[in-house]
Order: structure tokens, then C-alpha cells, then sequence
């Protein structure tokens, strides 16, 4: 019984702790603008997510070893360096997206200014990655991220023309007045999106925070094979959500406020509340891991003591990071630049970097020195190289793309 | 890189007809905002965030129109054009916001009505431009 | 270099792995590796191949990176006698507080992390 429960809440952690940022906001730019003519990326970015989240996992748990320390030791000092300022910069990008995205949302709640709120909601994440246990911070972040299924229920609710929509991600087409470029560029946001490279690094970092072992495999590989792709379909239903109500009336995504307003539509100011907790979760959530996230890489690179479970004075340079990340987000935000369109940069960027951390973990996790028997299987290979081919292809046509369609305007 | 100097070589048409459609998009968007929030759907704090955020976005729409070198008597017709558009949509938004703050249901609904004609005259301005 | 009959690649296998004290508490990462001298000019037969004498961290990492070489004053090392187990990370048989080259963590953990609130308290 206690596994089973374990069990169901590392699935529903899973789901909830999915979507983030810029999931939310590229997922309904994207339905307002193309409706679901793109949910094919985003299956496509769930399968890489999945496949790479459990290799990083599973060398986690066999190696004790986490993604950054091993990058270092295969790719040596230079090339890594470059691959941890490359990293370390889209993920500082992401954390100040993530606390904007809290900002905003206690904005969309009070109705006080953001700017208002981004030092408060800095000094709460600060908070809770000094203070609170990992175990807790993930999970009660994920199980809240849950109230983000009203997303799903105010689809069903919107009654919307089922064929229509499925016509649209069955045979996707670029519509009037869109230009093939930006349709491309989007599916390259999408892609970065659904794939960020912070959760890698959150997975295996955190797979070494909680001490697993080869017995704890399974669940985590239950937890990502089940947790995600529902998380996935959330990010569907936001789209579907924009597609629906905000596409026929032309509107095309260029703000937090506007995401909401289907779900106000369908399930009232209920279905508001639910949507506003889950989306503060969400981004909450997030913003802990990219915060988290900044401090393992560096300290993994250069062998600092790091680490939830030590306390923050057993591991100082480690949290000294993550206090200047979340300064230096702060300082970012506070200069008046728009938190969603650091999120679209964000989400784009990450899309570059894409390579940078999925090589390297493709490589790692068939060296037999680190992994023994467990080397991926040549079923994981086939997929894991395709994905490369994908991820490399997306990664290269970025910048082109945003340079065309002016970053998608 | 051919794309981008083509879209650089085809005149202010372009920027201008991206000018109309965000605004249109904006004076929609608050005007959704408003009808879920007289219909009791949704809270005054998410329509008045939304209309806080579409006045800026209009401001930029309007900004950038303003900004467009216009290189013939034709394009400055249009440039006027575009911009007595957005500065009408501008004082709709700012009306609509007023009535956030204590307005008749029947301002309000003449705020709506007034946003929702705002938008289809920029939305079709923009697909005049946009070649 | 053998030890126990395995042999090992000092390139492959040593540098740039992580090392961990005695607690297997963090303490760097092997930014380069001292060797021990070797005669001047050409070889006579016989000369014995020379040895790892220390693990060496910090600036160093930076020379490595982009050619030069650090005085050898400002090298932070730690003596190769100090190793007590090769494998996917390198373990230590002292403490790693007795280590000159965790000066900055010292340093950080003193003036800026042990003086915020709560710093040395486990996580709730």
C-alpha cells in the first residue's frame, strides 16, 4: 500500500511539476496564433523528454554520478567550460522567466503591479531552497501544479468542434496571414520548450539528492513514462484552450492575463482560481529547480560540496550561487523588460542549447565504466540517436529562424 | 537572409499592417475581459491586469507605427491612417479602463461594443497592408 | 601508472574527476596533476618514468584552459599519498578541512552563508 502510494505520488509530482513558464505561454501564443497545427511537436518533445530524463536518471542512480560532473570529465576543462557558461547562462535566462512568471501571477491575483511582486517572490524561492527539505519542495510543488488540469476540464467545458481540432493537429497547415518561417520558428520554441535542459540537470541532481539506487529505477522510470506525457497533455490542453477561444477572435498571446481568460470563460471565476494556484505552482516550482539547477552546475563542474540534503553551511559556494542567480534574475526583471518575452527568448535559447547537454548523456550512459551492465539497450540507442538528428536540426535552424521572422513577431 | 531583405525591401506597409493586427488583438483581448467580468466570470483584478497590459502593447504598436519612415505621399497617407486608428483604440482601451472603476453596466457595455469595433476596423486595415 | 595490476590512463581516469574527502564530502574537482622531475636533457636507460607526486586544483584550471602556467607558490595541492581510492571519483584519506585549497568554501561559509539565519540547521 505504501509503495503503491509512493508510487502514485511520484506520477502525480510528475504531471504537475511538467509544465513550467514557458510551457504555458509558448503552448497559448502558439494555439492563439496556429491553434493545435504544432501538437506534434510537443509529442515529439514529450518522447525526448522522456527518453533522455530517464537515461539521466538511471546514470544518476547506477554512477552516483550527476550530468555536470561527468560532461567535465568526457569533454575535458575547455570544452566543458563552454558548455557550462552556455548553460549556466540559458538557465539564469530561465530562472529570471520562472520568478517573472510568479510576479505576474500574483499581479493577475491582486491586481498590484508585478514589479512589486518580483523581489517578494524571489525572496520566497530563496527561502525555500535555504530552509525547506527537497522531498517536500518537489512534491508539494508538483501536487499543487495539479489544479493545472483545469486546463483540460475547461476544453471539455468550451464544447468545442472535436473534429475540427483534430483536423488541425492532424493535418497541420500554416493559416492566413502566418508566414511558413514563423510557424518553423515556433515549432523550434515548442521543441526547446517541452525539452529544457534544466530538468536534465534537476533529474540527475536530484536522483543524487535523494540517494537513489539501481532498486529505485522503476519507480522513477514509471514516474517519467506516466507523469510526463499526462504532464504533456496539459500543455495540449493550453493550447487547445487558446485554439478554441482566442484564435477565432484573433487575439494572438502576448501576455499572462491573456492566457487565462479561456479558462475564465468556460468554468468562471472557480475554474480562475484553480488556474491561478496552478500556474503560481507551476512557475513556484519551476523557478526552485532552475534555481537549484544553477547551483549543481557550477558546483558539479568545479567539485564544490553541493546539495539539499548537507546543510547550507556544509555546502556555502553552492548556496552563495544560487542567492547570486536569483539577484542577478531579480536585477534582470527589475529593469522593466517583459517576463514573457524573456520566457519566448528563454524557450528558444534553450532550444540551441539542446545539444550541449544531450551528448553528452547520450554518451555517458552507454560508457560501461560508469554504467556496468546498465548501458542503454540498443532499442534506447535507435531512439536516442534519431532524437539527436532532431535536436541538432532544431538547434541549428534557430537562430536563422529568429533572425527571419524577428523572433516570431 | 534573402527572406530578411525582402521583408526590409517591401516598404512600411509591412510594420504598419503588425502595428494594426496587435492592436486589434489588444482591443479584442480587453474586450473579452470586460464581458467575463460583467457576466460575474471573471475577477476585476484579471481585467484590469489585462487591461494594464493591453494599453501597453497598443502604446508599443503605436510607438513602432510612428517610428516607420514613410518614403512617398502613399505610405504617409497610410502611416496617418494607422496611427488616427490606434490613437482611437488607445482612448477606447482608457475609456474601458475607467469603467473597471465604477462604470454603468451600460458604459460598460458601450466600452465593449466600442473595443470590439476598434478592433475589426484595425483587423481589417491590417489585412489592407499586409501584402 | 599501475596499481594492482589495473592500469590506469592519468588523462582518462584521473584528471578532471571529482575528488571526495574521508566523509565523502566534496572537496574539488582534479584540475591538473604534478609529476615528479625528470633529469635534464636526454634520457639515460634506465631512468625510472616519473610519478604522480600531487593533485593540484584551483587557478590552475584557467592555465590548463588557455596555456601558461601558474607560479608554482599559488598551486593548491593536495599529495598524492593522500589518495586512497581510484575508481569514478577519487577518495581521500584526510578531511578535507585540513585542505588549504578549500579556502574559498572556508572563506564563503564564514563570512557570507554562516551568517545568515538558519544556515547551519537541516532543511525542514
Amino acid at each position: 500500500m505504501k509503495k503503491l502510494l509512493g508510487l502514485a505520488l511520484g506520477i502525480l509530482t510528475a504531471i504537475g511539476g511538467f509544465v513550467d513558464i514557458g510551457d504555458l505561454v509558448t503552448n497559448a501564443v502558439v494555439g492563439s496564433r496556429f491553434g493545435l497545427g504544432l501538437v506534434w511537436v510537443t509529442l515529439l518533445g514529450i518522447v525526448g523528454i522522456c527518453l533522455f530524463a530517464q537515461m539521466s536518471g538511471r546514470v544518476a542512480a547506477v554512477s552516483g554520478r550527476t550530468t555536470f560532473e561527468i560532461i567535465r570529465e568526457r569533454l575535458g576543462p575547455r570544452a566543458s567550460a563552454s558548455n557550462l557558461a552556455a548553460s549556466f547562462l540559458i538557465n539564469l535566462m530561465t530562472l529570471t522567466a520562472e520568478v517573472g512568471g510568479i510576479a505576474l501571477t500574483l499581479q493577475l491575483a491582486s491586481s498590484v503591479h508585478y514589479l512589486a511582486w518580483v523581489p517578494v517572490a524571489a525572496v520566497a524561492v530563496w527561502l525555500v531552497v535555504w530552509r525547506v527539505k527537497f522531498k517536500i519542495l518537489e512534491n508539494v510543488a508538483g501536487l499543487l501544479g495539479l489544479t493545472l488540469i483545469v486546463f483540460a476540464v475547461a476544453l471539455f467545458m468550451l464544447n468545442p468542434d472535436w473534429p475540427q481540432l483534430a483536423g488541425q493537429a492532424a493535418a497541420p497547415t500554416v493559416p492566413e496571414g502566418e508566414e511558413p518561417a514563423t510557424y518553423w520558428y515556433y515549432a523550434v520554441a515548442l521543441f526547446g520548450a517541452a525539452m529544457t535542459p534544466y530538468e536534465v540537470f534537476f533529474f540527475s541532481s536530484g536522483a543524487v539528492e535523494e540517494k537513489w539506487t539501481v532498486k529505485d529505477l522503476n519507480q522513477s522510470r514509471v514516474n517519467v513514462l506516466v507523469g510526463f506525457p499526462l504532464g504533456g497533455l496539459l500543455s495540449i490542453a493550453i493550447a487547445g484552450c487558446a485554439a478554441v477561444v482566442l484564435l477565432p477572435a484573433q487575439i494572438g498571446v502576448t501576455s499572462l492575463s491573456q492566457v487565462v481568460l479561456p479558462v475564465a470563460q468556460a468554468g468562471g471565476k472557480l475554474a480562475l482560481a484553480f488556474v491561478l494556484v496552478g500556474i503560481l505552482a507551476a512557475t513556484f516550482g519551476a523557478a526552485l529547480e532552475t534555481t537549484l539547477s544553477s547551483g549543481y552546475t557550477l558546483a558539479q563542474y568545479f567539485g564544490w560540496s553541493w546539495g539539499k540534503f548537507r546543510r547550507p553551511v556544509q555546502a556555502a559556494r553552492f548556496h552563495l550561487t544560487m542567492i547570486v542567480g536569483l539577484l542577478i534574475g531579480v536585477a534582470v526583471l527589475m529593469t522593466g523588460v517583459d517576463p514573457v518575452q524573456v520566457t519566448e527568448y528563454s524557450v528558444v535559447f534553450s532550444a540551441i542549447a539542446l545539444p550541449l547537454t544531450y551528448i553528452p548523456i547520450l554518451i555517458i550512459a552507454n560508457d560501461p565504466e560508469y554504467m556496468g551492465e546498465r548501458v542503454n539497450g540498443r532499442t534506447t540507442n535507435l531512439l536516442g540517436t534519431v532524437f539527436l538528428v532532431v535536436i541538432l536540426a532544431a538547434a541549428v535552424a534557430a537562430v536563422p529562424l529568429m533572425i527571419v521572422t524577428g523572433a516570431g513577431s | 537572409m534573402l527572406l530578411l531583405i525582402a521583408a526590409c525591401s517591401s516598404g512600411i506597409s509591412g510594420p504598419l499592417g503588425k502595428s494594426a493586427d496587435e492592436a486589434s488583438s489588444a482591443a479584442s483581448s480587453l474586450a473579452l475581459a470586460l464581458r467575463l467580468e460583467t457576466s460575474g466570470r471573471a475577477t476585476a483584478a484579471v481585467a484590469e491586469t489585462t487591461a494594464e497590459n493591453m494599453l501597453d502593447e497598443t502604446v508599443k504598436a503605436y510607438q513602432s507605427a510612428a517610428s516607420q519612415e514613410p518614403s512617398d505621399g502613399t505610405e504617409l497617407a497610410r502611416q496617418q491612417e494607422v496611427l488616427q486608428a490606434l490613437d482611437r483604440t488607445l482612448h477606447s482601451l482608457q475609456a474601458a479602463r475607467l469603467t473597471l472603476a465604477g462604470g454603468s453596466a451600460a458604459e460598460r457595455e458601450a466600452a465593449v461594443l466600442d473595443l470590439e469595433h476598434q478592433a475589426a476596423e484595425l483587423s481589417r486595415l491590417g489585412k489592407e497592408l499586409k501584402p | 601508472m599501475t596499481g594492482g595490476g589495473k592500469t590506469f590512463d592519468a588523462v582518462l581516469h584521473i584528471l578532471d574527476r571529482q575528488v571526495l574527502d574521508v566523509d565523502k564530502l566534496p572537496v574539488t574537482a582534479v584540475d591538473d596533476i604534478e609529476l615528479s622531475d625528470l633529469p635534464e636533457g636526454p634520457f639515460p636507460d634506465g631512468t625510472p618514468a616519473p610519478v604522480i607526486t600531487n593533485l593540484v586544483a584551483g587557478a590552475v584550471l584557467a592555465t590548463r584552459m588557455f596555456g601558461g602556467r601558474p607560479p608554482s607558490s599559488r598551486l593548491k595541492r593536495i599529495a598524492w599519498r593522500h589518495v586512497a581510492e581510484l575508481g569514478t571519483v577519487l577518495r581521500l584519506n584526510i578531511h578535507g578541512e585540513d585542505l588549504d585549497l578549500l579556502w574559498t568554501e572556508r572563506w564563503v561559509h564564514r563570512h557570507i552563508i554562516g551568517r545568515i539565519p538558519g544556515g547551519s540547521h537541516d532543511p525542514q
